[in-house]
């Protein structure tokens, strides 16, 4: 059913994909995405990507997930940081919806920090990823989303496909997280924000950059949240010893149990060898490019799955250094 | 184009359930939105106005003058087919907020038609479809539900006759029902989703039962529900997230089949 959906494509390649009608995800440099015909497809931005030839960073091909429709019409949306806690609610009774958010934006706040509150979430599967740039240009190129039917270029958007599925076929949205708890100790927030100055660990108040400093930590390591079984990532952006603040790519949450990422021995690529072993193909999958980068994927592979190294992942909720794979049963 | 039009405001008064020492002092109908804004206040009439009236006829009063403080407003429930917004510039008591006819501050629905929605929302219905029936916006109808979840509203729940035989406290589960159950059937069943009144999901929402979940959506959600059960001071409130978790299971039951197992029914 997943056969060679995804694939890192060249322009043209892709735009006879859209000339053919099919319902696309395109992930790829703005000027190549802004190039490619209208059509039934989103876009956002992105130079970074897991290819069946292995990690690569280009501006010039694009990465296209082709979706299985089963002769039924999806419908493409855009959404507003004001109208985006109806997204889940507007999916497919049966089906799912793929939304691609512009990072650093307001909508990418709000989803952060609301997602899980949305209305139908975790009833209908979302998934998805958040547009970036090439690290080169992010100074002067703000991250983007395309809505493919007509062109427009968005930053602070978010594009939506909303993809029924027949009564026979139910959608299974998986991670991979490389991270698990360590030991340590246990770390609360009292704020919810993407930066907080002080935890809460063995009921006293800490700050949390000279906490960090002093157990030595490795800040590729993220924070760890225990999610019923599903280890849920927080990851470390920057620590600012002087004013005594960490900065987050997500937000942490009050009353959620935190601890430092225990390290793994191997390396990346082999750990994600070893835990997509018994994936089935995705019919989406996305990385983080924290992953990417951390791990030197560049021209290795993370098991059979590819799909863009994205500013964040969308398993539902928002997700950081986090593989996400959606497939498709057939019962 | 708006077209306003003044009309007795006594009759709308006694249409939106208003009690002495509360009174309608003015209305507007906005024909375009089909919209009927309501002022109301406490304050007694002037005893000059009282006289004048005396001998005006009703429907030639004007209106009372409104005070110029801040103009407060909620969303009612609806009159007839006109949506209805009660005013007040009235200085505001703690007490004045739990009045059916007025709402609390940064609520944007009267109590009265805030406990509707409370009602629906127990009773399973759909946000989109509360939305439509009673035309209020989705996002209000969000945060109303944020702030429930959050444990910042408390409503008391009045079952609706036809579902109130539905939950029964632990206690009151017969006990016939958990000891009937053979081996066989408790196999058979146990791929079944337990009815909503089982205390199979109150143990689960609350940390009492722990299963093996394989299943991230359900992974996610549960983490969500207890971290809202575990601050929620209202019962009520508890047995909405039941509703949500049981129509959550329901609704995916076929993937479920690892964790439902696990479910067994008392």
């Amino acid at each position: 059913m997943n056969v060679l959906n995804q694939a890192l494509l060249e322009p043209h390649e892709a735009a006879a994909l859209i000339a053919s009608g099919a319902y696309l995800a395109i992930a790829g440099d703005e000027a190549v995405l802004v190039g490619l015909p209208r059509g039934n497809w989103i876009g956002g931005t992105i130079a970074y990507f897991m290819a069946q030839e292995g990690g690569q960073t280009t501006r010039g091909k694009v990465f296209v997930t082709k979706l299985d429709t089963f002769g039924l019409t999806p419908t493409i949306t855009q959404y507003d940081a004001q109208h985006v806690p109806s997204v889940c609610q507007d999916g497919p009774d049966n089906g799912y919806s793929l939304i691609i958010l512009p990072a650093f934006s307001r909508i990418h706040y709000e989803f952060a920090k609301n997602a899980p509150m949305y209305e139908d979430m975790y009833m209908k599967p979302l998934v998805g990823w958040i547009s970036g740039a090439h690290l080169d240009d992010l100074a002067t190129r703000k991250p983007k989303t395309l809505d493919g039917r007509t062109g427009e270029l968005f930053e602070d958007r978010a594009v939506v496909l909303h993809v029924p599925l027949p009564d026979n076929i139910s959608v299974n949205v998986n991670i991979v997280n490389l991270f698990k708890q360590g030991s340590g100790d246990v770390i609360y927030f009292e704020k919810e924000g993407f930066s907080a100055s002080t935890c809460v660990i063995n009921q006293r108040p800490v700050s949390f950059a000279k906490y960090l400093k002093e157990m030595g930590h490795d800040t590729r390591l993220p924070l760890v949240a225990d999610y019923n079984g599903a280890s849920v990532n927080v990851s470390f952006k920057a620590v600012n010893l002087q004013d005594a603040t960490v900065d987050f790519y997500g937000p942490v949450f009050p009353k959620v149990a935190y601890r430092l990422a225990d390290s793994f021995h191997v390396d990346y690529e082999a750990a994600f060898v070893q835990a997509c072993a018994d994936l089935p193909e995705a019919s989406f999958s996305c990385n983080c490019i924290l992953n990417y980068l951390y791990g030197e994927l560049e021209g290795k592979h993370t098991g059979q799955v590819v799909g863009p190294m994205t500013f964040g992942e969308v398993a539902y909720q928002l997700l950081n250094q986090t593989m996400v794979q959606m497939t498709l049963e057939m019962h | 184009m708006q077209a306003q039009q003044m009309l007795p405001i006594e009759e709308f008064g006694l249409a939106v359930g208003l009690r002495l020492p509360w009174r309608a002092s003015k209305c507007t109908v906005n024909e375009v939105s089909k919209t009927i804004h309501l002022w109301i206040t406490n304050q007694g009439l002037a005893t000059a106005e009282q006289r004048r009236l005396w001998f005006v006829p009703k429907a030639a009063r004007a209106p009372s003058k409104i005070t110029t403080a801040e103009d407060k407003q909620w969303r009612h429930v609806d009159c007839m087919t006109y949506s209805c917004v009660v005013h007040t510039c009235d200085p505001l008591q703690p007490d004045d907020h739990e009045l059916d006819w007025l709402g609390l501050p940064n609520s944007p629905f009267t109590k009265c038609l805030a406990k509707r929605i409370f009602q629906l929302l127990m009773e399973g219905v759909d946000m989109q479809v509360i939305c439509e029936v009673l035309r209020i916006p989705f996002a209000e109808l969000w945060k109303f539900k944020f702030d429930l979840d959050n444990g910042l509203l408390n409503f008391e729940y009045q079952p609706s006759t036809r579902r109130g035989a539905k939950f029964h406290p632990e206690s009151q589960l017969p006990a016939a029902k958990r000891a009937a159950a053979s081996d066989a059937k408790a196999v058979e069943a146990a791929i079944e989703v337990p009815d909503v009144s089982d205390p199979v999901w109150e143990d689960l929402i609350t940390g009492k039962l722990n299963i093996d979940i394989k299943t991230l959506s359900l992974q996610l959600l549960l983490t969500k529900l207890r971290q809202q059960v575990s601050q929620l001071q209202s019962a009520d409130v508890k047995i909405m997230k039941l509703r949500e978790l049981h129509r959550y299971v329901e609704r995916h039951q076929r993937v479920l089949r690892h964790e439902l197992v696990q479910l067994k029914p008392f």
